[in-house]
């Protein structure tokens, strides 16, 4: 009676090292896009269930008890459940049939990560996928072949899965999803953010009626970005303000070189030129 | 007379003082908006409150950094009246007011990941007005970081190794951004991206003067990397606070070349990989280094008087051969290095010319 799905899964992909295409070779699994044959495992709450579901994306989350990393992959699993909900994926933990069942429903209970338990007879999948870890999450898609694998990391764990995820489901392209795995740098500050606080603070001097000030203040946006157009704008809105068309008009026309829309440039070189 | 005027100008002191002299109040980690506003105006925070005045700091000595309305003396900018002695209530409440100049604020906090006190109230953590610290900080970054983030300071305070990222230059914001990110934890990049942006040099030493490995020109000239290392994840084995352990390492890793088993020794290795795959005499799935179901991690781990540990074989981060086989091991007190020929075959691998003569094994049935 064991032996078909024996059987089964030891005809399951070459064990060659292909890894995700994104990244240098990690070898710890199978190839990428090697067919997964559907075997029938037993359930950790008692009967039998395929590995696999009729869905766009089965994911597989290996894990095992007494590891402080499988505890925190299920309970980031668990939010990212929510995001997902409604969409055809189904989820599965699988536990090596090793595992004490008592600990592993306390497991998935203090977790809170919703998804029936298969019971990985001698390890033979996890074998047959070439697994070296826990936990990690396997990916296969509607095609029946392995789409991806993610072993938990510290950081991003469940963006990257969810993002996997809406890959094989076909929500985000190929670059879509190479920007969420790699995020540009978070950076702020530098000198055009300095520029433009300058500048804020120069319309906010002008407004309190200060224009000196506001000179002062739009000139230094000007010294941290030349190519800033509202700062242009501003300047010549100020200079403008004070009868000095003469030096304002050309201000006008830097913003409008730099930006043809701006509105306080058009209106400022408007009513400069009909003063003259 | 001279008496009266100095009680009169106590208790004008006295009148003007709350607005000014608000006490900035931490959050623990975690805290909503609405909650570090609440202990803001809890009596209670006032008492418990980080040190940290919101008023101008004396002009001399001269602070570190101030504020550029302040600084022209435009109080009207943020406050009901430009009178510096009684400039009043501030005109808008919260960040609202900071990112009418501060405009590009409002696109990093529309980032996935945003700092709470950033969200509730600027004045969390910078003065508005002048402060003895860069960037208007109330205090230096790792004081005021650590003053709601107690369990990092603890790892700070307690590492045997300390992490010289945490402890110079710009501290905390070396990694984090503490407004928003697109990274969790308010990382600036992942942890990979962030490491290697320093750990790209051949001149950096730890603490003791040893050399670290410069990790940019070892992962550009050795293709095949450690699954952490390809997940960009350098946390999963190193504690960027800093650790108790050499390298920052979050759990055990031997040191040596040659030990008897014990997987204590192993504690980093096993917080991801399974221990039965190495303590198993027999398995045909635990490991695919196995010659049949004849377990050659065993093999080599558990020899008696000379179990290899894992750093024999293998390299942390990356090699030139596949599954992370090292390119050498010392052997012996003469500093000769012996050469781990390891190939791998469609049906398992095989080593040659190395410890051993040439021994082949077979995980796979031949086609």
């Amino acid at each position: 009676m064991l032996f078909r799905p024996a059987l089964r899964l030891a005809l399951l992909l070459a064990l060659t090292a292909g890894a995700s295409s994104l990244h240098p070779a990690s070898a710890a699994h199978a190839a990428i896009g090697a067919e997964v044959s559907n075997a029938e495992m037993p359930l950790l709450e008692g009967g039998k269930a395929y590995a696999l579901g009729e869905v766009a994306a089965n994911v597989l989350v290996f894990f095992r008890p007494k590891q402080e990393r499988s505890l925190e992959a299920l309970r980031e699993l668990a939010q990212c459940q929510g995001g997902l909900s409604g969409k055809s994926v189904r989820w599965a933990a699988v536990v090596s049939d090793s595992a004490p069942a008592d600990e592993i429903a306390a497991i998935m209970r203090d977790t809170g990560f919703t998804a029936p338990v298969l019971v990985d007879r001698g390890d033979a999948l996890y074998g047959s996928l070439g697994l070296a870890l826990h936990p990690v999450v396997v990916l296969i898609g509607k095609d029946k072949r392995l789409a991806a694998f993610e072993p938990f990391r510290s950081v991003d764990f469940c963006t990257v899965v969810a993002a996997r995820i809406r890959h094989a489901l076909g929500e985000i392209s190929d670059a879509e999803l190479q920007e969420i795995l790699s995020p540009p740098k978070a950076t702020q500050g530098g000198s055009v953010q300095v520029a433009r606080r300058y500048r804020a603070f120069a319309e906010a001097l002008l407004k309190d009626q200060k224009a000196d000030k506001a000179l002062e203040m739009v000139r230094k946006s000007l010294d941290k970005d030349p190519l800033l157009a509202p700062a242009h704008a501003l300047l010549g809105k100020i200079l403008a303000t004070q009868g000095k068309c003469a030096d304002a008009i050309p201000a006008f026309s830097k913003a409008l070189e730099l930006d043809a829309e701006s509105a306080t440039a058009k209106e400022g070189l408007e009513g400069c030129k009909s003063v003259r | 007379m001279m008496h009266i005027r100095g009680i009169f100008s106590i208790l004008l002191a006295l009148a003007i003082s709350p607005p000014l002299f608000a006490q900035t109040v931490q959050s623990k980690p975690g805290a909503t908006a609405a909650e570090v506003q609440a202990k803001r105006a809890s009596p209670a925070s006032a008492r418990t409150a980080s040190p940290g005045s919101l008023a101008p700091l004396p002009l001399k000595p001269a602070p570190a950094s101030s504020h550029a309305p302040f600084e022209a003396g435009d109080c009207k900018i943020c406050h009901q009246s430009a009178d510096p002695k009684q400039p009043g209530p501030v005109v808008k409440k919260g960040p609202t007011l900071c990112l009418e100049c501060h405009e590009e604020f409002a696109g990093v906090m529309k980032r996935p990941h945003t700092h709470a006190p950033a969200r509730g109230d600027c004045t969390s953590c910078h003065n508005p007005h002048n402060a003895n610290y860069r960037k208007l900080l109330l205090q230096e970054p790792r004081a005021l970081c650590t003053s709601c983030h107690d369990a990092i300071a603890k790892i700070v305070a307690n590492a045997a190794v300390p992490h010289k990222a945490v402890t110079s230059g710009a501290q905390c914001t070396n990694c984090h951004n503490p407004h928003g990110s697109t990274v969790e934890k308010l990382l600036v990049q992942l942890p990979f991206d962030l490491c290697a942006s320093c750990h790209n040099v051949d001149t950096m030493i730890d603490a003791k003067g040893k050399k670290l490995q410069n990790l940019k020109v070892w992962l550009d000239n050795n293709k095949n990397w450690h699954g952490p290392v390809a997940a960009k994840d350098c946390s999963s084995c190193h504690e960027p606070h800093g650790s108790a352990h050499f390298r920052l390492l979050k759990e055990d890793y031997p040191p040596e070349f040659y030990a008897p088993y014990d997987p204590r020794t192993y504690a980093l290795c096993f917080s991801c990989h399974q221990e039965s795959a190495f303590s198993t005499a027999q398995t045909s799935t635990l490991t695919s280094f196995r010659n049949g179901s004849t377990n050659l991690h065993f093999l080599h781990l558990q020899q008696s008087g000379r179990g290899r540990t894992c750093r024999a074989c293998h390299e942390v981060h990356a090699s030139k051969q596949d599954n992370h086989i090292r390119e050498g091991v010392p052997y012996g007190s003469g500093g000769w290095v012996l050469k781990l020929h390891y190939k791998k075959t469609a049906s398992g691998g095989s080593c040659e010319k190395t410890c051993h003569s040439e021994k082949t094994y077979v995980n796979k049935p031949a086609r």
